[in-house]
């Protein structure tokens, strides 16, 4: 059984166990690798809000993993990379096989239940690099050893697995903002989300017995407001706002801008299949070969983008917003060295300037009869 | 060629209809004026009958299914007592799964009946418009119920947590209404009243369906049961009122004749949801008079 879709992600139809059927509006993250410094604030703004009960010990909706070492849980996205095999992107589209094309007989995709243990080591890889550093090793200029952190949250995809995978349809894709929920009320711990999501976003809680996930701050986002592990960020890494598809696309909507316009934020693997719907400016400071594995072959071009963006000011502008406003922003503008952020109905709610000014103070304050120190 | 394309079309049809009729198997009910000790599977009165054997097989018919057997067979009695009727049911299993863990399942066993005979409805989990009922009996909610077996002390006995929002237990006092409603809060199932959460569902617990994706908790819960596992093999009793008034339930009101089918599932082999074993199709259930 099966239906045929469009993911323009990866650009073609696909197979997927429902018609296409998309929200009308679609929830959408854009998150700037190249700033997030793992403090976690995130994970734990997450963590405080929505996941304090007991059966949720183990369970970080939010999380952030130090590539290529950090995997919550375990090796989540080697462990279905090396099930799907090797695959490949063509010119124009995506010519290996999605999770739902490469479905084993009996299964509805292919997928993977991770075991208890496996949830254990948030923090596994933290902080590791590449490859061992050599006895005697000192800076010497660029290093070859990299590392990066990955912010992960649900992705809200536009096919979701964890939605296709359930038998019972206890998970919906909200018609008005695209959210993913599990039903509560009528989910029965089968677990068939956790082994279908390949981002491994579906969690069982043993107390209640039914699968929980991110919930998207759906209270928040209802009012108006960005969700937690946004508005907590304290390095200003993460936007939220609403994407749409390509053909539908707004210039002055700033998650649209930074996906469609600039293709500076790319999916995580969108050669699963689901597209996913939140969007990173790739690490720029990472192998290509590592970046194209992860965020597809846009990945090369987006490094080059983010390179010049303080040549552009409209990305500029974009890109200073981040952080700037819990308010959901729908559109922008770069006017008179500003980024301007508007709410739906078109207020301002957010202005940025694109340089900040730069204050030198003296050394020794006369007037006070004290020395200072100017911090960077 | 389009000789060939209908006869593979109509071998397809016939296979499709096969979940739809009747086996040519008996389970023979008989008759005892005692009550039904349900929740003794021990008690003398489940064997002094012979039991009919059945051999389950995959459920292949609906994704995700199960690609290996697991349990074999299925020894079935079933006793009435023109109130009750019970089903004592039998089967093989090395390993008694009856705890919860992300990645532990509970064994569990099933009986069901169509609400209409005519048109049978397909016996894995019935068609839309024709509804089945089914009673599921679970190994890990008996224990949760039963017991009152805490599976998040049991599998993390040196669990410690600093705080848990809004726990009353957190800080050593019982908590006012307002926080045992905040409590409530993060344990969203049973906020929204989940029928079948932990601690709260019964070990039977009554369902409908119509199709796969039509699977619900009946409001009116009338089946009980109880479980045992003792060397390698379990032994369950499903019993349920022959006649109620739920519209929800097959009645046995004045028929002595109906259709029945089990299921049963290796929590210790991943068996959950529709990954799980089942009889051949509908078996002829009889209700001896005396």
């Amino acid at each position: 059984m099966g239906h045929q879709v469009f993911n323009w992600q990866i650009n073609r139809k696909m197979n997927y166990w429902y018609p296409e059927h998309r929200p009308a509006r679609q929830i959408g993250y854009v998150f700037d690798i190249n700033k997030c410094i793992a403090c976690q604030t995130c994970t734990l703004a997450c963590k405080t809000t929505w996941t304090g009960g007991r059966g949720q010990e183990a369970m970080l909706w939010n999380n952030v993993e130090t590539k290529p070492f950090g995997f919550y849980p375990t090796a989540w996205d080697v462990k279905l990379l090396e099930k799907l095999g090797a695959q490949s992107w063509g010119e124009d589209e995506y010519e290996g096989q999605t999770i739902f094309e490469a479905a084993p007989k009996g299964e509805r995709m292919l997928g993977f239940r991770p075991e208890d243990e496996d949830w254990s080591y948030p923090n596994l890889g933290e902080d590791e690099v590449s490859e061992p550093i050599p006895a005697g090793m000192h800076l010497q200029g660029l290093q070859t050893s990299w590392m990066f952190y990955l912010a992960r949250i649900c992705n809200h995809c536009t096919y979701p697995a964890c939605l296709a995978g359930c038998p019972r349809m206890a998970i919906y894709k909200r018609p008005e903002d695209g959210i993913v929920l599990v039903d509560q009320r009528n989910c029965r711990g089968h677990r068939e989300c956790v082994r279908a999501c390949p981002y491994k976003k579906v969690f069982f809680n043993t107390v209640t017995g039914t699968s929980e996930k991110c919930i998207g701050c759906f209270p928040k986002i209802e009012s108006g407001f960005q969700p937690q592990c946004v508005t907590h960020c304290i390095g200003k890494i993460r936007l939220q706002g609403f994407v749409n598809p390509p053909d539908r696309m707004r210039e002055d909507n700033p998650i649209d801008y930074l996906v469609h316009v600039k293709k500076l934020a790319l999916p995580l693997y969108p050669q699963f299949g689901l597209e996913p719907n939140v969007y990173y400016m790739p690490p720029i400071h990472v192998p290509r070969r590592v970046l194209r594995m992860m965020f597809g072959p846009a990945a090369e071009k987006a490094v080059e983008t983010y390179r010049s963006a303080a040549e552009d000011p409209k990305l500029l502008g974009a890109m200073l917003l981040f952080g700037s406003t819990e308010r959901i922003l729908h559109s922008f503008k770069v006017a008179n060295d500003f980024a301007i952020g508007f709410d739906e109905k078109g207020a301002e709610i957010s202005r940025v300037p694109l340089r900040e000014p730069i204050y030198v103070r003296p050394y020794h304050d006369q007037a006070r009869g004290v020395y200072r120190h100017n911090t960077p | 060629m389009g000789l060939l394309f209908t006869l593979a079309w109509l071998v397809a049809q016939d296979k499709q209809q096969d979940g739809r009729r009747l086996l040519d198997v008996e389970l023979v009910s008989s008759f005892t004026s005692e009550r039904l000790a349900w929740e003794d599977p021990d008690h003398r009165s489940w064997t002094a009958q012979p039991a009919l054997k059945l051999k389950l097989i995959p459920q292949q018919v609906q994704e995700p299914m199960l690609m290996a057997p697991t349990i074999g067979e299925m020894r079935v009695r079933a006793i009435h007592n023109r109130s009750w009727i019970a089903f004592y049911l039998e089967w093989d299993d090395p390993t008694n799964s009856n705890t919860l863990r992300s990645d532990r399942f509970g064994d569990a066993a099933a009986v069901e009946f169509p609400l209409s005979m005519n048109p049978l409805p397909e016996y894995r989990m019935g068609d839309e418009g024709r509804p089945v009922q089914l009673a599921l009996w679970r190994a890990e909610r008996q224990r949760a119920f039963e017991e009152k077996v805490d599976f998040l002390a049991e599998n993390y006995p040196r669990l410690w947590c600093d705080n848990y929002a809004f726990a009353p237990t957190a800080f050593g006092f019982l908590g006012t209404p307002a926080i045992r409603a905040e409590q409530e809060r993060y344990l969203a199932a049973q906020a929204v009243g989940n029928p079948s959460r932990i601690g709260v569902a019964p070990p039977v617990e009554e369902l409908s369906a119509q199709t796969w994706n039509r699977l619900t908790v009946q409001k009116s819960q009338d089946s009980r049961g109880r479980g045992i596992w003792k060397d390698g093999r379990w032994r369950t009793v499903i019993a349920r009122p022959l006649v109620t008034a739920d519209s929800e339930d097959a009645s046995f009101d004045g028929k002595f004749s109906w259709a029945v089918a089990f299921a049963s599932w290796d929590g210790g082999r991943q068996n959950a949801g529709p990954r799980k074993m089942v009889v051949e199709g509908w078996i002829k259930l009889k209700l001896e008079t005396k």
